[in-house]
């Protein structure tokens, strides 16, 4: 009985930590008027698609050390759950203080704004223990261990890209700026993107370290990391721009020009995923 | 003694974390079947169907205002919503005032004002939407 006290108090903690992560996360996107309209104007089967893939990511994200540490699959369920809980009162909670959703507020519009926003707050969530850490103990080493593998690696850069990605993707200005740019800003970017990546993959040291020539290191890990990472990055922000419905009905340069800005703060987001997750 | 796995794990899952997980997956089934009930009647590519209703009139300083709500009864959002309201004296029209809405959403309401410079009382206000943009 008491042990079961100590783990409820420790659980506890953990959620605090967890409203934490999801406000630091999520403010920037609670506070930008695109969003809220995005609520209303996203397609509601993109939507629901979205809301179950966010859920397999906190999923392994709680895997790979979530907002408290666990020992089985089961639990990083019920994590990704409690992070969902959270991620959902926190946005309900904030847009109601903003004034932005009310009694008298429609119940699809009250769906979809807060669907929505739980996707950055409850992501928070589950990032939390990381921004606020504090305990080491021997099960976060085993999470450690777990996201160690080359396609744990890959995914935290797909979770790394996909938030950086969505927390811009909202906004006018993506569009602007891809009307703004020309191709040769465009290649810039691209050649920018990668070397940004390339060097923060360099620096951060997303590979367990093996010693090999330097030569040789950089090369593997521009073709091992740096490459998929753009891929995944691109991807990410393909997918981004689908779900906001900015796809339909584009011309095939605007969506690449769109996809090329979008790719640049979503490699950054692949690029140091492993200093935040 | 070894303690068996099962015993184990009920241990280290708290009756908090339950709680917590139980109210995700209560909120997450609740957007999700009101998401999905939207997908389902393919709403958005509904047109919005939009009433005002006008409500009180009020002096502001040399001006009179009357505040109008915009019901929409369908499920189709309207942005940008542009909406007319008239100053009628019979078949004549006084005065005309333009509002316009950032957004109606789909069986939602929105509120704003219309604003005239001529004293309304004893005439009629006829408001009508005048059009909007799909978000």
């Amino acid at each position: 009985m008491k042990s079961l006290a100590i783990t409820d108090r420790a659980y506890a903690y953990g959620l605090a930590r967890a409203f934490g992560g999801a406000i630091i996360f999520g403010l920037p996107l609670l506070m930008t008027m695109e969003m809220w309209m995005l609520g209303l104007s996203i397609h509601p089967l993109r939507l629901t698609l979205f809301i179950l893939l966010n859920f397999v990511m906190l999923v392994i994200l709680s895997r790979f050390g979530g907002f408290e540490p666990t020992s089985t699959v089961g639990e990083d369920v019920l994590d990704a759950f409690g992070a969902y809980a959270v991620g959902i009162v926190t946005a309900a909670l904030t847009l109601a203080v903003f004034g932005l959703l009310g009694f008298h507020t429609a119940r699809s519009e009250f769906a979809g704004m807060v669907a929505v926003q739980a996707i950055p707050t409850s992501f928070g969530a589950m990032l939390a223990r990381k921004q606020f850490a504090d305990g080491e103990s021997e099960k976060e080493d085993e999470q450690m261990e777990r996201s160690a593998g080359y396609s744990g690696q890959l995914f935290l850069m797909l979770a790394g890209a996909m938030f950086l990605a969505f927390n811009v993707a909202p906004t006018e200005e993506i569009i602007l700026i891809g009307f703004k740019m020309n191709a040769w800003h465009e290649l810039a970017l691209i050649a920018a993107s990668l070397l940004v990546l390339h060097a923060l993959v360099y620096a951060v040291g997303l590979t367990g370290q093996e010693v090999a020539p330097e030569g040789h290191r950089t090369a593997r890990l521009f073709l091992g990391f740096t490459c998929p990472g753009y891929t995944i990055a691109m991807l990410a922000s393909f997918y981004i721009l689908w779900t906001f419905g900015r796809v339909d009905g584009a011309p095939l340069e605007a969506v690449l020009s769109n996809m090329v800005v979008l790719g640049f703060p979503a490699s950054v987001g692949a690029a140091i995923a492993r200093l935040v997750v | 003694m070894p303690l068996s796995p099962g015993r184990n794990k009920s241990q280290q899952t708290s009756a908090l974390e339950w709680v917590a997980a139980g109210t995700g997956v209560f909120f997450l089934v609740g957007l999700l079947s009101v998401i999905g009930a939207e997908a389902l009647a393919s709403g958005p590519h509904e047109p919005p169907a939009i009433s005002i209703n006008v409500g009180k009139m009020t002096q502001a300083g040399d001006t009179y205002v009357a505040a109008f709500e915009a019901v929409n009864t369908s499920g189709g959002t309207a942005a940008a919503l542009q909406v007319e309201g008239k100053l009628v004296d019979g078949d004549v029209d006084v005065e005309t005032s333009l509002a316009t809405i950032d957004y109606v959403s789909a069986h939602g309401t929105a509120e704003g004002g219309f604003i005239f410079s001529k004293d309304p009382t004893g005439l009629k206000i006829v408001a009508r939407p005048l059009g909007y943009q799909t978000p």
